[in-house]
């Protein structure tokens, strides 16, 4: 910037005059602004440049069914985050991917979160929370939080389905989680020949 | 909802979540989906492993498994060599007969690379890094001898490099932030590389806090080991019982020290009197230090050194707890049906 440009200078001057211009005249204000200490004449509100954020947001879920939710609870989801903040102020947010009750759990998950006290540690209400939804639920919120963006859901999410994994033989995994083995028996074979010792818990 | 069907990287996020180097394995073996988006080696930052105790030449006890025996398979040519338990979760093993030395993973079942022939027995064998095809030739290798010399090797070197120390005995070396360093015995010196050179970058002394008869190098017989402890430099001396004659060793306890500022020519020693929150795990092979906070970390108790004591022809693991200066027991192995006999060297595996 060419700090030798008038009208640079003039620009800069006219912010400190439109300060002082805007200086209140009604002498009830006047007395007001003496009472404040330090510099007054800066606390006079500027024009907002960004849109005012609003106070709620409204989701919708895939079967267009709608949830009022305070912005700092959607804020846990970047995809909501988003919508609201890049400016358009795309309200409903539509949330096509996710059906009405498991977006209802994610938006119990971000209320409590939100709720909680400063340094409270949610570890156990956590486990509660999901140790309390069917396996089909566990499933769909995890894919739902995973679709939505929300890092405090999906990191919760996949730590509680490690831990189930933990705990497992394979056998005992895939029978848990219905899953079909879909290796040859010689490959089946040869891994567990490979490291037998992870296998026997 | 299919299981197996799961997006990979949610797939990829729970193996984050895994501790433990079976784990990870085992979740590979579930279905070919889960096996894809897992890949062979974990991200970077997957735990360090606890330490295993080598027994005989294919099994491994770990303290942290509360005394099961479990059998990590080695290669058959294992049974025929002489295996030490090298850094980054390898083995070297090392064929006598044609004095070939093999670095090996036994847990991916890998071959990493083969060094060239070396005819002395190696007391300990370590890299500065894992050697991989990316790295090329960033890396040396360096062997200890149990006539306490040292060689250094790096790729493009035909042969193994003998060091010219100065006089004297080594008695343990460690890669410590990018440099090697070899503790000498008497007198008591550091020897620091930083590359592979015969003669070292630096040689220091060692100047010890205390009053000359309480400095670290005791006159009482002591095993001594170079440890990286999280970003320090120790030196474990293990003062060993006077009638105890090799193969034999029984420990009567053990000093720390902390190797700080390192200028021109010195190195000042100072007395370590605790160790917070790390266990300390001293052997033949290999030395490590491990965090007990650490989510991979169980059963391990902090501020203490495991080790391995010999003698009436059992081998037995203790633990040196330094906050009251006392050795318990953790294990002897004529409990065990079937182990014959153990090692006194600590393995820590690895995937990568």
């Amino acid at each position: 910037m060419d700090m030798e440009d008038d009208t640079v200078q003039v620009r800069e001057n006219s912010a400190e005059d439109t300060e002082m211009l805007e200086l209140p005249k009604d002498p009830a204000e006047v007395k007001a602004s003496e009472f404040i200490k330090g510099e007054s004449s800066k606390e006079i509100p500027v024009e907002s440049q960004q849109p005012e954020l609003p106070e709620n947001v409204v989701l919708q879920s895939l079967e267009k069914e709608e949830f009022i939710i305070k912005l700092a609870v959607g804020q846990q989801s970047e995809i909501i985050k988003n919508a609201i903040l890049d400016g358009r102020g795309e309200n409903p947010v539509p949330l096509l991917n996710v059906s009405a009750p498991i977006l209802a759990k994610a938006i119990e998950f971000w209320k409590r979160h939100i709720d909680a006290a400063e340094g409270e540690d949610l570890t156990e209400w956590d486990k509660a929370f999901l140790g309390d939804l069917s396996q089909e639920v566990l499933f769909e919120l995890a894919a739902a939080a995973n679709y939505m963006e929300s890092k405090s859901l999906l990191d919760c999410t996949c730590k509680f389905i490690a831990d189930i994994i933990k705990e497992m033989k394979v056998e005992e995994v895939r029978d848990y989680f219905g899953i079909e083995c879909d290796f040859t028996e010689e490959e089946e074979r040869k891994m567990r020949e490979d490291n037998a010792w992870a296998f026997e818990q | 909802m299919d299981w197996s069907d799961l997006p990979p990287e949610l797939l990829t996020l729970i193996t984050t979540f895994f501790t433990k180097n079976s784990d990870y394995i085992r979740f590979r073996a579930v279905c070919s989906p889960w096996r894809r988006a897992a890949q062979r080696r974990p991200r970077p930052g997957f735990p360090a492993q606890l330490p295993l105790l080598i027994l005989e030449a294919a099994r491994v006890f770990g303290p942290e498994t509360n005394r099961r025996v479990d059998n990590i398979p080695l290669l058959w040519e294992a049974m025929d060599s002489n295996c030490r338990a090298s850094s980054h979760g390898l083995l070297a093993l090392h064929d006598k007969a044609r004095h070939l030395v093999a670095l090996f993973n036994p847990v991916t079942r890998s071959k990493i690379m083969t060094l060239p022939s070396l005819p002395q027995t190696i007391s300990k064998i370590i890299s500065s890094a894992l050697p991989t095809p990316q790295r090329g030739h960033r890396f040396f290798v360096a062997a200890a001898t149990i006539s306490g010399a040292m060689l250094f090797w790096r790729p493009g070197y035909p042969g193994w490099v003998p060091v010219r120390e100065t006089d004297g005995q080594i008695c343990d070396i460690t890669y410590h932030k990018q440099q090697l360093y070899a503790l000498n015995t008497s007198p008591p010196l550091l020897m620091v590389w930083d590359r592979p050179t015969s003669y070292p970058t630096a040689t220091l002394t060692l100047n010890g806090g205390g009053p000359p008869d309480q400095s670290f190098s005791t006159s009482r017989e002591s095993k001594r080991y170079l440890v990286e402890s999280d970003d320090e430099l120790l030196i474990v001396n293990r003062i060993l019982l006077q009638n105890y004659y090799y193969p034999n060793v029984r420990t009567e306890g053990f000093e720390v020290y902390k190797v700080e500022c390192l200028l021109d020519e010195e190195a000042a020693v100072s007395k370590v009197e605790g160790l917070e929150d790390r266990a300390l795990f001293v052997g033949d092979d290999n030395s490590y230090s491990v965090d007990t906070k650490a989510s991979s970390c169980v059963n391990v108790k902090a501020n203490c050194i495991y080790f391995v004591d010999f003698y009436d022809s059992q081998h037995v693991v203790k633990v040196y707890h330094l906050a009251d200066n006392l050795i318990r027991l953790l294990v002897s192995f004529n409990k065990f049906k079937g182990v014959e006999k153990a090692s006194q060297s600590w393995f820590a595996p690895s995937l990568c």
